[in-house]
């Protein structure tokens, strides 16, 4: 796979061996993942094709500090896929809302740029917290985290919890992204 | 100050769901006359979903940041760019042509109306003996086993199992070499993770060596080291010995997958 720093000029230029490379060994990950969750290959498509527009806007206006371009539109893919599962669980409709494409583009794009916000503040957290939240915001039972860090009761857990919480909640706010992202 | 510490400590309580009926009703008052706490409530709510696969955080703030961004989208090099994308599928992957739009909308389906899509899809795929899409249906990792057991205190292994769950597979990788080097014990579960990992990374003859580790093993639960082999070949796209893998599954009642192993050998005959 090229690197990220080269990668990304040619992808700008829409340059058939970067998409052939991105197609041949991204897309089958994205479409693995897309298709075990209850996804169809055309969700996977078209999942895949809307990321790579999103990038190619995002990478045009504004500089992304990412380590891996692979890794990062996996992630977009994955977001995209979150976003479209929440819809279909909230509206249940037999058809696509008419709502106009581009304001969707635009809307998850400030969604994705909230999510890395938030993602980029939870990395300034401390280890502990990081492994902690980790396991709560996987649904995992407090019991378990109790014995997992050894805490000595669940009292403790969800005090230390809330302490980390308000903590990367305190550190989103402090952002000036986030500022300019509120009401 | 203590203000400060009342306001946390009930806030705490709140979302804790530790208050009295009327302790709630209280706070939730107090909550609609503040939009301070209703920003720390909505943030600690939205910080609660950061990873869910199932749920999203949608944007509540100002909607102009959303508005100001549409002409992005409608932008001539965009669109020039997404007709590239599909012109570059539809000549070099042999996906089936469509219109170039910036957006491609995604129908939206009632529960009902996707799961009958999904599997006459299925159906149809799997009738082909698709071996990719074979590999879609079977490899679903959710029955791997948790490092996070009771009584198992090793933080570690929770971390595997989280990095799993993250699809970190290299650090999955480098992590269980890490706790097997301090090991006397070789864990057959770590194992599992790591055999995974690999097969997710492509890393298939390491993969192969990791779950013959496993079916070699004394352990109750070697004979799983066969069926994950066969999903190493069936990635791999190698018929033959997926089969071989699989008839040593389906000939072993006691055995791991041993029903859908004799399923997929049917799919595949």
């Amino acid at each position: 796979m090229s690197d990220t720093n080269d990668l990304i000029p040619g992808f700008l230029r829409g340059e058939p061996e970067i998409l052939q490379e991105l197609y041949t060994e991204t897309y089958p990950i994205v479409k693995r993942y897309i298709m075990s969750r209850d996804g169809t290959l055309k969700d996977a498509e078209d999942i895949f094709h809307n990321a790579l527009v999103l990038l190619f806007v995002k990478l045009k206006n504004e500089k992304l500090n990412i380590q891996s371009f692979e890794n990062y539109l996996f992630t977009v893919c994955r977001n995209m896929w979150r976003r479209e599962i929440k819809k279909k669980r909230v509206t249940n409709v037999d058809v696509s809302t008419l709502v106009n494409e581009s304001v969707e583009m635009s809307t998850f794009y400030t969604e994705q740029n909230q999510w890395d916000l938030y993602q980029e503040k939870f990395k300034e957290l401390t280890d502990s917290c990081q492994a902690i939240l980790k396991l709560v915001f996987q649904k995992i039972a407090y019991a378990s985290i109790v014995e997992t860090f050894g805490y000595a009761s669940e009292t403790v857990a969800r005090q230390r919890v809330f302490k980390c919480k308000s903590r990367l909640v305190l550190l989103i706010q402090r952002d000036t992204r986030y500022k300019r992202l509120k009401k | 100050m203590e203000q400060d510490n009342f306001i946390n400590d009930s806030l705490e309580r709140y979302l804790n769901d530790q208050m009295t009926p009327e302790e709630k009703a209280q706070f939730e008052k107090q909550i609609a006359q503040s939009p301070e706490l209703q920003e720390l409530v909505e943030l600690h709510e939205q910080v609660n979903v950061l990873d869910d696969e199932a749920d999203w955080i949608t944007f509540e703030g100002d909607v102009n940041e959303i508005k100001e961004k549409i002409p992005l989208f409608e932008d001539e090099e965009t669109k020039a760019f997404s007709k590239k994308l599909s012109e570059f599928k539809s000549n070099q992957m042999g996906a089936t042509g469509r219109k170039s739009v910036v957006w491609k909308r995604l129908a939206v389906f009632s529960g009902v109306a996707a799961s009958i899509l999904l599997a006459v899809f299925l159906t149809l795929q799997t009738g082909g003996g698709d071996l990719d899409q074979l590999y879609v249906e079977h490899s679903s990792w959710n029955d791997m086993p948790s490092l996070t057991v009771k009584g198992d205190l090793h933080l570690n292994k929770a971390i595997v199992e989280q990095l799993f769950q993250q699809k970190k597979y290299a650090e999955v990788i480098t992590s269980v070499r890490e706790i097997s080097l301090n090991s006397e014990e070789t864990d057959m579960a770590l194992l599992l993770y790591q055999g995974v990992s690999q097969l997710e990374l492509d890393q298939y003859e390491n993969a192969i060596n990791t779950f013959a580790e496993i079916t070699s093993s004394n352990t109750i639960d070697h004979h799983k080291g066969y069926w994950y082999t066969a999903m190493v070949y069936l990635k791999q796209g190698d018929k033959t010995s997926l089969i071989k893998s699989l008839e040593v599954v389906a000939a072993n009642p006691a055995y791991y997958k041993h029903t859908e192993a004799g399923n997929l050998l049917k799919e595949l005959k």
